[in-house]
């Protein structure tokens, strides 16, 4: 009995937006990080590599967009297990990241980049939301 | 908190989905909901009672009432 939360449950017009809207902004973002990565070494002018090197955010922010988009589609209960798995995420990742600074004062850990925040956060994220759905089984 | 959902569900021979699809709601919340794991929006609630003909204390009971009617039952 252990079905996804999200199984038929969603309009499928707003599961094929939010589909198509997910693939369009990661293919984007891949695009795009190659794309900057491969250019920045050119000897442009500051303001120009600094617009180059945040073109991936773009993507990013279409991304979190669509994901608000496609939140409003979700029924009550599959909203609190969202908001609930991301408050889970956000604790872990701020205890897990106090505790490396702790380790780089103290063991000689190199300093956390700030580039891995959003993508650990996510991932904590997507692993958090099954685990909180379950409760609600 | 308690409810007769399920027994409500059953008189007119609605599956969890038929009742999911009548609240605008996942089968899943209809489950979560029946089983007792999650209390509905006060909104939500009242969707019910207006689809049942209930009022909302007919259909969702506090533990306490609950174990007492159990108990008297």
């Amino acid at each position: 009995m252990n079905k996804p939360l999200f199984e038929k449950a969603l309009p499928k017009q707003a599961q094929r937006r939010w589909m198509r809207d997910c693939l369009a902004s990661s293919a984007l973002y891949t695009a795009l990080v190659f794309a900057s990565t491969a250019m920045l070494d050119s000897d442009w002018p500051p303001l120009l590599r600094g617009a180059l090197a945040l073109s991936p955010m773009l993507p990013v922010v279409w991304f979190a967009w669509a994901l608000a988009a496609f939140s409003r589609s979700w029924d009550e209960l599959q909203r609190r297990v969202v908001l609930e798995a991301f408050l889970i995420a956000g604790a872990t990742f701020a205890l897990g990241s106090f505790a490396w600074g702790w380790l780089t004062l103290g063991a000689g850990l190199p300093e956390l980049p700030t580039i891995v925040i959003l993508p650990a956060l996510g991932a904590l994220w997507v692993v958090a939301v099954p685990v909180v759905a379950k409760r609600y089984r | 908190m308690k409810n007769r959902l399920k027994v409500l569900r059953a008189e007119r021979d609605w599956s969890q989905a038929d009742l999911a699809v009548r609240l605008g709601v996942s089968r899943q919340t209809v489950n979560a909901i029946e089983r007792g794991k999650y209390d509905p929006s006060l909104p939500l609630a009242f969707k019910m009672a207006r689809l049942f003909g209930h009022a909302i204390e007919e259909i969702f009971l506090p533990e306490e009432d609950a174990g007492r009617s159990e108990r008297e039952g």
